[in-house]
């Protein structure tokens, strides 16, 4: 309690520092007053009295620091007095201060920039309640880790687990609004009826599905905020309304909230964001052909229970799969997903390693901030010295050193800030549009406070190197000479030597790192496409509408619509076919070879494809003939494969002229045409085959159209063309396929230059401090190589001394950031492509490079040493 | 700051306690000057140090001071010691009769 009190009034000493500070003074004056006074009585004389007084008083400034100390809350008092101090510090040399604001603005800026992405992509939560339970449901096979599961499993899955609090379907099924004379196409999401229950997200307006309408597959939809908006102008009355969608009339119950969002994923889905405009009802237990209910081809999502694991709940549904297995028939594994992970797939090792890029590039701010301060301490030595002896205490100089950090990290951080207002900009900017969450990439509360950590960190960081220095700095001889060239001033320089050789460690790291990516993509570059994406138009289109009735009409539509496309001018082939290359289609059948007995699974992805699709594309024909005009909607059935698909199941021989049974017919081999990988980035293309078009029909096909000149000059001509035909049908997703051809490798280039940026800003940053050091280092000892001059040294000799010594900085801190990679090589393993994490290229190009830079930033302090006047500099003594 | 004064300030406190309660209230300078007359100049403790140990004990609430008129008509701070001074004076001296005591005894045998 006492002690309580006196800390309340030593609050209020704080507080009221000005008053009492003049009364302290006052009290003081009037002691040595009286003193003086009694000691002229005693006999001494005006003079003797008063220094008589004053050395039985002794010290008064450090007796009122002393009593100050004692007054205040010292800490509070002196916080205002160091800083006031540390602001003139800073005023008195302002060069010093913007270099080490500016360096303190790369690095948080940098750090707080890709914390941002990492926040918005990784750590924010999904926006549904209680987003942890949420996993997402996939049947396996060793081949397929993740399958969509079979409607007749989800029935008995969603029915008798003992592990979820519900579990949804979802398929992709676009619908085709007819509104108003403005035909569009809507992403549509067939869905459970408690797939909103089980997202834990009911409509904003109306009301979701019922058991009853899934049942019966009614014709209810539910449709986004922005379509409600868009094309209902937001009106209330909409519930009850009918919508002509894909030739249906359907009966609108529902609108969802803005900002509702859909989960994801990459089969039939869209990705995660608010991609959905339309959700109408998955009849799951509908009376299907076999192949339906057998076909995997449904997504799943489900909710835990609380205090399950996804494992848990994976064997649980394993174990139902099991029962619905026929005996003898291989079990299908359950494999359940946290739905956020499922999400952010693959960027989690990018995020990841952007993240501890720019943490390197962090802590080389902090090394080379920390030097300059080393520097402007080891100036301040004789000041020190001064103070010390005028009775400053030595925590109370650690303490100006500590404000000192303080003061330059707090409007470092506003700076680094204020760049990653900018820099999240231009990470939404330039990151690919297929980037899981990217809209969730923002600046906010939780960004802010990472920042102010950051530079609470960074002050730490930076100031403690100083700080400690300056705390065990025996500033004694200091006040002997002139402070700059005792063997404390060499503790200094080996501190700053230590921390530059670290910069440079640092950033030889990320120069290695940089050359991996680089290289990796470089070859990427160079992967054998098996298309030749340039000067080609697409776009999707999709035949829906009571003019389409049956698969026939549809394929009729198509050709001659295909055909009218390839007569354009402009246009050298054009047709259409039910995916584009690299874009995720991932669709395989079953089949058998006619007259081969194996107990060998035949099976391959199947496209459909029209006449010109190939041509359109530039997929090259091997062998055979492609799909044309003779491929009409009667025997001969006929399928075209390609080259994965004749070199695994006709080893040796030719596949053209066989025949496999598929499908329900007997269908012969015409032709094999060249493999095309599903990413780049693929070690091999998986076996596929083609149906002709009007022989499978699909509603909604891709369009690829070749042009002699740029393809979008071709959109307009396209368009007219397809409204002279069928005013009705929307042409979607028009762009060049030189644009879906970049974009699968977006993440990749995205991750490549984000990492050259920061390798780049790290060497900078390194070598700036090289300089730094070596400058200081030649102006410290001008007086030994004015002796050298003076004694004879040649010029050159005195040049190779410093640039010796930046090549000494160069080969330490390579060989360490060499070895650092070379450790962590297992971080960038998924990243690379065709490179080994070891490759002596990525290495020897960065040591390389290092060097070379460590020795151009040693040119110039060693030409400022060879223009030693030994004269001026002796003279000086 | 240095060990010295740790040693010395409680000693001090309790000196400046105890000439409060036999002297009444004085200004700061009468305080050291009345340590000096009684140490007979033995302890020359810097006149300095005190107004520390004063402001201390006043934040203990041991003491307090008001400003008043010094002989020689100059403003100056009078400090006196308070009930809490007084209890804490009647403590201390038990515990340094106790420890002086003891110290005295062993010093005594060691010869």
């Amino acid at each position: 309690m006492r002690s309580l009190i006196s800390w309340v009034s030593r609050l209020f000493g704080s507080i009221g520092g000005g008053r009492r500070d003049a009364e302290i003074h006052d009290e003081l004056a009037f002691h040595l007053e009286m003193q003086e006074k009694l000691e002229r009585d005693r006999g001494a004389s005006p003079d003797e009295a008063r220094r008589r007084a004053r050395s039985r008083f002794g010290g008064a400034d450090s007796t009122t620091e002393a009593f100050r100390d004692q007054r205040g809350l010292p800490w509070l008092d002196q916080l205002r007095q160091d800083s006031t101090y540390a602001i003139r510090m800073f005023r008195k040399d302002p060069g010093f201060s913007l270099v080490a604001l500016l360096t303190l603005a790369i690095g948080i800026g940098a750090t707080v920039t890709i914390f941002s992405l990492l926040e918005g992509v990784l750590l924010s939560p999904l926006p549904y309640p209680d987003p942890a339970s949420l996993v997402r449901v996939y049947e396996t096979t060793p081949r397929e880790p993740r399958f969509p599961a079979r409607k007749m499993a989800i029935v008995v899955y969603r029915h008798d687990n003992r592990t979820l609090d519900g579990l949804a379907a979802f398929t992709r099924e676009d619908l085709q609004l007819s509104l108003e004379d403005r035909p569009e196409r809507l992403r549509g999401l067939q869905v459970s009826a408690n797939y909103f229950t089980v997202l834990g997200v009911n409509p904003a307006l109306g009301r979701g599905f019922t058991w009853n309408e899934e049942r019966e597959d009614a014709n209810v939809a539910v449709i986004s905020d922005a379509v409600w908006r868009r094309r209902f102008q937001a009106d209330p009355a909409v519930l009850g309304r009918s919508a002509r969608l894909s030739g249906r009339e359907f009966t609108i119950v529902g609108v969802m909230p803005e900002g509702f969002e859909h989960i994801g994923g990459s089969y039939r889905s869209f990705p995660q964001g608010e991609t959905v405009d339309v959700w109408w009802p998955l009849p799951l237990e509908k009376a299907y052909a076999d192949g339906e209910r057998y076909s995997h081809y449904t997504n799943v999502v489900a909710r835990l229970k609380t205090g399950v694991t996804p494992d848990q709940a994976a064997s649980d549904l394993t174990g139902l799969s099991g029962r619905i297995t026929k005996a003898g028939d291989t079990v299908w594994t359950v494999r359940a997903v946290p739905l956020l992970a499922d999400v952010v797939g693959t960027s989690t090792d990018g995020i990841r390693l952007l993240m501890f890029a720019a943490s390197l590039v962090m802590l080389i701010t902090c090394a080379n901030v920390s030097s300059l301060l080393l520097a402007k301490s080891a100036g301040r030595r004789g000041e020190r010295a001064v103070r010390f002896a005028l009775g400053a205490g030595r925590w109370r100089l650690v303490r100006q050193s500590i404000a000192e950090s303080l003061l330059l990290a707090i409007p470092g951080a506003a700076c680094g800030f204020a760049l990653t207002l900018a820099g999240v900009r231009f990470l939404r900017a330039v990151l690919p549009e297929d980037f899981p969450r990217l809209h969730n990439v923002q600046v906010d509360w939780t960004v802010l406070l990472f920042s102010a950590i950051v530079a609470c960190l960074a002050a730490t960081l930076f100031g403690l190197l100083p700080a400690w220095h300056e705390a065990t700095d025996d500033v004694r001889p200091s006040l002997h000479d002139n402070g700059t060239r005792t063997s404390a001033g060499r503790r200094t320089t080996r501190l700053r030597n230590a921390l530059v050789v670290a910069e440079i460690a640092l950033a030889s790291a990320l120069l290695v790192t940089a050359g991996l990516l680089a290289r990796s993509f470089v070859k990427l570059q160079h992967v054998e496409a098996g298309f030749r994406p340039e000067h080609v138009l697409t776009a999707t289109l999709a035949t829906v509408g009571p003019k389409y009735p049956d698969p026939a009409r549809t394929a009729g539509f198509m050709q001659r619509f295909v055909k009218a496309v390839a007569a354009l001018p402009g246009v050298t082939a054009a047709g259409a076919g039910s995916d584009l290359p690299w874009t995720g289609y991932d669709e395989n059948s079953d089949m058998d070879i006619v007259g081969r007995k194996t107990t060998e699974s035949i099976n391959a992805r199947y496209h459909v494809a029209t006449p010109g699709y190939f041509e359109a594309l530039g997929i090259p024909l091997i062998e055979g003939r492609l799909i044309d005009e003779r491929d009409q909607d009667r025997p001969p059935m006929v399928i075209v494969v390609n080259q994965a698909y004749a070199s695994k199941y006709f080893p040796g021989g030719s596949p053209v002229g066989q025949e496999v049974d598929l499908w329900g017919a007997h269908r012969r081999i015409v032709g094999v045409v060249g493999d095309v990988k599903d990413t780049p980035a693929d070690p091999a293309a998986l076996p596929a085959f083609w149906y002709p078009h009007p022989q499978i029909s699909f509603p909604s096909l891709s369009l690829v159209v070749r042009t002699t000149g740029a393809p979008a000059a071709a959109t307009g001509d396209v368009r007219r063309l397809l409204h002279s035909m069928d005013p009705e049908l929307p042409l979607a997703d028009v762009r060049p396929l030189e644009d879906i051809a970049a974009a699968a490798n977006g993440q990749r280039r995205f991750i490549l230059a984000m990492i050259l940026l920061f390798a780049a800003t790290a060497t900078l940053l390194a070598i700036v401090g090289a300089y730094g050091v070596l400058t200081w280092s030649v102006r410290q000892r001008s007086r030994e190589l004015g002796i050298r001059v003076a004694l004879g040294a040649a010029r050159s000799q005195v040049l190779a001394l410093v640039v010796r010594q930046g090549i000494w900085f160069g080969i330490a801190g390579m060989i360490g950031g060499l070895g650092m990679a070379f450790a962590s090589t297992t971080v960038l393993q998924t990243l690379l492509f065709g490179v080994s994490p070891r490759d002596g290229w990525a290495y020897a190009t960065a040591g390389a490079t290092m060097l070379a830079l460590s020795v151009l930033a040693a040119l110039g302090p060693a030409l400022t040493a060879t223009r030693t006047n030994p004269v001026e500099v002796l003279r000086l003594e | 700051m240095s060990p010295r004064a740790d040693i010395m300030q409680g000693t001090l406190d309790l000196m400046v306690l105890r000439t409060l309660d036999t002297l009444g209230p004085m200004h700061g300078w009468g305080i050291a000057h009345r340590l000096e007359q009684m140490s007979d100049d033995v302890l020359r403790v810097n006149q300095g140090s005190l107004y520390p140990a004063l402001l201390r004990l006043e934040q203990r609430r041991l003491i307090r001071s008001k400003m008043g008129l010094s002989e020689n008509n100059r403003r100056a701070r009078f400090y006196s010691i308070t009930p809490a001074g007084r209890r804490q004076l009647v403590e201390e001296r038990a515990q340094w009769a106790l420890v002086s005591g003891v110290i005295n005894r062993l010093l005594a045998s060691e010869e």
